[in-house]
């Protein structure tokens, strides 16, 4: 038997039952991903499934990982959270391509989140109702005043225009091997207009002599991206109304903080108005489960604020898992630096200096370009003062 | 939100078809490289969340493919560190446990496995994704993120290793597939094209 044919015969595929898309389990997956929960309907891949907002979607894919973490070793589970880190940042776009952007203004006529507080919070830590705020209020209220003072700004392209983002996407070596970045970690730059179309190119260091860099650009395809799918603008600046309409229009009026939380931290740094930021701080800082983890330095030497929430539980019928989520704010402009999904445990612990392999998704730049190479000014010194060769 | 976004619709209908058509392939792609069903299985998820999520990025036909082995492979890797420590605790078990169940073939596929586990990591994944995801060395190169000459001269190695290593005497009695399996594990990501 020549050596093709003793491949194919060797093919673990052949050796094992591969089932089709129509199976249940490919039905159950399907639906997980777009969002219907798996009890209801036959067989066979749907052509048309409810819709959910972006949150959910976001929501769908991180509880879909957090299924995975008990099977999984604490540095298993810390790589794969990558994948969820990654949403927090990207969903913000592709999620973002089938929300209208009036339908906000129904949520805050009708508001129907559970009672979390409705006190108007002043940013002191000497407040009348202290037991209104949770253990990251303070800080909270620190960040929402610095977020008020903030200029306005929009990351909204126009026309010929694209939203450029720097990021970088550590991918969490084991803690037992050093501080090695393992290949697949990405320093990634994104272009991306309204229209879908965009660029975006890669480069992964620490693949053994084999450093990889990618490219790749796509033109529109039908599906535009609606970048004020959050419709910022819109929204109420008090928080207890702001929490509601994010409630009606996210949550399906059912609230659910992790949603919330998500909503608050993960897309802070995009398109939202200073008095909308500086809400968002506020109502974060009466929603149960929220904490302040102290001042941590991510693996770039930057230090901030660090707001986690544990416990997450993301409603339904098929995604009751719990899981941890750390944000890491500058103080200084209260943008989020950092974003890293734990692995489920009752307690957060996050050393001092963020080691790489707890792999966090690192926001590095964001601005609006006229080109779809063009990177706004300081973005080279800024590239070149990654210290990457520090995770290799 | 109106029923009849277009958007969403147009959105759903792009992940159906690219779910219906590829969702084998990538099955068949993670069971070739991870062991366990459940681990495969969450590959499979991982991917198709991914593309779900990114579908604007998600290349027509027939790239689409290659695009979602392209993620795969980085899944992949990611479950190749957990079961790399995974394993060195499944080896003390073993010490003083009886063997666990395992997947074994015939003498013959579990030599070749065996053979194919022993080939550096570069060359594997080349010539897994030639000979067993059947696809150019052109297509392959664009998985891999490499040239179509690097992919080549990777499957020519590879061929040349698997000859040598068959031509030799047969080993001692062992399970092929967990050799396999553990040498793919034990594959430092780094060293992966």
């Amino acid at each position: 038997m020549d050596l093709d044919n003793l491949l194919s015969e060797a093919d673990p595929a052949r050796h094992t039952e591969i089932d089709d898309a129509d199976s249940h389990r490919a039905t159950a997956l399907y639906r997980r991903i777009v969002g219907t929960p798996p009890s209801r309907g036959g067989g066979g891949v749907p052509t048309k499934a409810p819709r959910r907002g972006a949150a959910h979607l976001r929501m769908r894919s991180r509880g879909q990982t957090v299924q995975m973490l008990p099977r999984l070793s604490v540095t298993a589970a810390v790589a794969v959270a990558v994948v969820v880190a990654a949403a927090f940042g990207l969903v913000a776009f592709a999620g973002g391509s089938r929300a209208p952007h009036n339908t906000l203004a129904d949520g805050v006529a009708k508001p129907s989140a559970p009672a979390r507080s409705s006190a108007s919070p002043r940013p002191s830590p000497t407040r009348s109702q202290p037991a209104s705020l949770n253990q990251a209020g303070p800080v909270l209220d620190a960040l929402a005043a610095v977020a008020a003072g903030r200029p306005p700004t929009s990351l909204v392209p126009g026309p010929g225009q694209y939203l450029y983002v720097l990021d970088i996407e550590l991918k969490g070596a084991p803690p037992g091997g050093g501080t090695s970045m393992p290949c697949g970690s990405v320093i990634r730059q994104e272009w991306l207009a309204s229209d879908g179309s965009g660029r975006q190119v890669g480069y992964s260091p620490g693949c053994g002599g084999n450093e990889n860099r990618f490219a790749q650009s796509w033109k529109k395809i039908g599906n535009a991206i609606d970048f004020n799918y959050l419709a910022w603008q819109g929204l109420p600046t008090q928080p207890a109304a702001l929490e509601a309409a994010i409630v009606q229009r996210f949550e399906g009026g059912n609230a659910n903080n992790a949603i919330t939380f998500l909503l608050a931290t993960g897309v802070l740094n995009f398109t939202a108005p200073p008095a909308v930021r500086s809400a968002l701080f506020k109502m974060l800082a009466t929603m149960p489960g929220v904490h302040y983890l102290g001042k941590v330095t991510d693996p770039l030497g930057r230090t901030g604020d660090t707001i986690g929430l544990n416990q997450y539980a993301i409603h339904n019928h098929y995604a009751k898992h719990l899981g941890n989520i750390v944000v890491i704010f500058d103080p200084k402009t209260s943008q989020v630096l950092d974003e890293t999904p734990m692995p489920p445990s009752r307690r957060i612990h996050l050393p001092k200096q963020m080691p790489p392999w707890l792999a966090p998704f690192m926001y590095i730049k964001t601005g609006i370009v006229n080109s779809v190479k063009a990177t706004p000014p300081g973005t080279s010194k800024l590239l070149k003062k990654i210290p990457y060769r520090h995770w290799v | 939100m109106p029923d009849s976004d277009p958007s969403w619709e147009h959105r759903e209908q792009r992940f159906s078809s690219l779910y219906r058509e590829h969702y084998r392939s990538v099955r068949a792609y993670a069971v070739r490289r991870i062991e366990a069903e459940a681990d495969a299985a969450d590959v499979v998820a991982d991917v198709f969340v991914t593309a779900w999520r990114r579908l604007p990025e998600v290349p027509d036909p027939p790239a689409d493919l290659l695009w979602l082995y392209g993620v795969a492979r980085r899944v992949v890797a990611g479950k190749r560190r957990s079961a790399r420590r995974m394993r060195n605790l499944i080896a003390r078990l073993q010490a003083t446990a009886a063997p666990a169940s395992t997947v074994t073939g015939d003498q013959v596929t579990d030599r070749v496995l065996d053979a194919v586990a022993r080939l550096r990591p570069a060359e594997r994944e080349a010539i897994a994704l030639v000979h067993w995801e059947q696809l150019s060395h052109a297509e392959a190169a664009q998985v891999l993120g490499c040239s179509v000459n690097a992919v080549a001269i990777r499957v020519h190695r590879a061929r040349a290793g698997l000859r040598q290593a068959l031509a030799e005497p047969e080993p001692a009695p062992q399970d092929a597939r967990n050799v396999y399996v553990a040498a793919v594990s034990d594959s430092r990501q780094a060293s992966e094209g």
